[in-house]
């Protein structure tokens, strides 16, 4: 807010207006500045790169940059392009609220350090990513002490603040974050008593349980849940059972952990509270808008990506759609968004699937997940006998699957199913 | 003879193999789909390495620590000693991505970079 005065910013109309600078956010604007559009990046934020700039650990760039990069290495290549573009990022930029005024227009209102704006913009870039769940909507009871931490939270601690959280921990859940955050105690010297899992299975990819908790000893405990957190002021230890198959505890099964920290990798969920404002339609199952090929939602101009449209596997993902997204607004302003949109539906085995709806007029990329893990799996679209065959599939592993122009050309509606092969 | 287990990484189906070990020679590997499962079980035992991840203190920055990793992986067994000497190292800004914070980390031969930029404040 130094630059240019809140009646200034009131006056101007933007291309598009980006709320996150994040992966997905910070893509998006790139490639919206790239096609000539004027854009501006709201931040909540100190700092522009987003959650890539805690995760420190590889596996980030693989498809995006053909490398494999750390988060903040992946998160400054895009910060770099941002600056060479000169486009204006606004931090410590809270968005209060989205109002749609018109299908050519849109106010943001923003709280910054400056005071109340409104931004004008023509289209919108929704990417503020997910939260992360917490120990109430796991059934976790108990005391309310210091220690608690979501992995989020631990690993900001951690790797932007240098902050150690604790020094024996339980963290609960053993998606790909739990696991990481499992190694990252370890590696700083903390004594990891286990992580905890409710399935029967680890959530994460099999490359993590290796890497983060084989390679160090850690216990994991599947088919267990923790009831309880106890303590006085800070965690003391956590009351944990085994579940049966529909995760209730059994009897008698209860057992102790001493711990003075837990970290809970339950989850994350869209952040999507701002556009649930704004009335667009929510997919069920991926707890995310609704979109089309070019990641509009159900508001015209109104666009989202990264983890507030679907919780990905690789933020790869999430700049990608972000891309998607500018090309999307641009085709917009210039009056040429298609109107004629085809379904694609979740038919035998699949979970989720976006985009949810596709012109026909192009390539496009298919994400899914499946509901159970198959081996030897047959990917397909039934309607047009487009078939992808995969050694496995898992559900926390995302199903890509790229169609031709030419396969959806004149196409009503697609089905993707997931098949056994054999 | 000693038999060692491990589950592989490289696909999602992470087959479990057996890989049987004599006189520190692999004499047969078992449970594999595919031999990209032999070439994992072969790197595990015979030279198991890893990128080491972590942060070190960065004196008058914008931020308390900047996070560096090794730029090549170092031996499964030094990851201890690689991460206890990062302990002590403080940088100083300006910091860039792929600066050189350590060299020869721990004696193994391979530097530690910086992954993330740090500017003075």
């Amino acid at each position: 807010m130094k630059a240019e005065s809140s009646s200034k910013m009131k006056s101007r109309t933007y291309d598009m207006a980006v709320i996150g600078g994040g992966a997905a956010g910070l893509a998006g604007a790139v490639k919206a500045a790239e096609l000539g559009m004027d854009v501006v990046v709201l931040e909540s934020g100190e700092r522009i790169g987003g959650i890539p700039m805690q995760c420190i650990h590889p596996g980030f760039g693989n498809f995006y940059y053909g490398e494999n990069l750390t988060g903040p290495e992946f998160s400054e290549r895009l910060i770099e392009k941002v600056k060479l573009t000169g486009i204006k990022c606004y931090t410590h930029a809270h968005v209060e609220g989205i109002r749609h005024v018109s299908d050519t227009e849109n106010m943001v209102s923003v709280v910054m350090p400056a005071g109340i704006t409104q931004i004008r913009a023509k289209t919108i870039l929704y990417a503020a990513g997910a939260r992360e769940r917490h120990a109430y909507e796991i059934g976790i009871t108990g005391d309310r002490v210091s220690g608690v931490y979501t992995a989020g939270e631990a690993q900001t601690l951690m790797d932007i603040y240098g902050i150690m959280p604790g020094k024996s921990v339980v963290i609960i859940g053993s998606g790909d974050i739990g696991l990481i955050m499992a190694r990252r105690f370890a590696l700083e010297g903390a004594d990891v008593k286990a992580v905890v899992e409710m399935l029967p299975y680890p959530g994460g990819l099999q490359r993590n349980v290796v890497q983060c908790l084989e390679d160090f000893g850690i216990p994991l405990l599947t088919s267990h849940m923790v009831t309880r957190i106890v303590g006085k002021k800070r965690v003391e230890r956590v009351i944990l059972a085994e579940v049966d198959e529909s995760f209730r505890a059994i009897k008698n099964s209860e057992k102790e952990i001493d711990c003075d920290t837990v970290a809970l990798a339950a989850g994350l969920v869209p952040n999507i509270g701002k556009l649930r404002e704004a009335d667009i339609d929510i997919d069920s199952s991926t707890k995310g808008p609704v979109v089309n090929e070019y990641m509009e939602t159900s508001l015209p101009g109104i666009f989202v990506a990264g983890n507030a449209l679907a919780i990905n596997d690789y933020v790869d993902y999430a700049a990608e759609q972000g891309e998607q997204a500018a090309i999307g607004a641009h085709l917009f302003i210039e009056g040429n968004m298609p109107s004629d949109w085809k379904p694609i539906r979740k038919g035998e085995n699949i979970r989720l699937v976006f985009p949810h709806h596709i012109s026909g007029g192009r390539d496009v990329k298919i994400y899914a997940r499946v509901k159970k893990p198959v081996r030897d799996a047959v990917v397909e679209f039934p309607e047009i006998d487009k078939r992808v065959r995969k050694r496995a599939v898992m559900p926390g592993e995302m199903i890509i699957v790229n169609l031709k122009k030419q396969e959806t050309a004149g196409i009503d509606e697609l089905t993707l199913r997931c098949a056994d092969g054999n | 003879m000693e038999i060692k287990k491990m589950t592989c990484i490289l696909c999602p189906l992470g087959c479990r193999m057996e890989v049987s070990i004599e006189k520190n020679k692999i004499i047969r590997i078992e449970g594999n789909s595919c031999p990209r499962g032999e070439m994992y079980a072969r790197q595990e035992v015979e030279a198991p390495s890893r990128i080491v991840i972590s942060v070190v203190k960065c004196r008058d920055c914008n931020l308390p620590v900047i996070s560096v990793k090794t730029e090549k992986p170092v031996p499964k067994e030094r990851i201890r000693e690689v991460i206890d000497s990062l302990a002590e190292v403080e940088v100083e800004p300006p910091v860039n991505v792929g600066d050189i914070i350590v060299e020869d980390v721990a004696g193994t031969g391979v530097n530690v970079i910086a992954t993330r930029s740090a500017e003075r404040i």
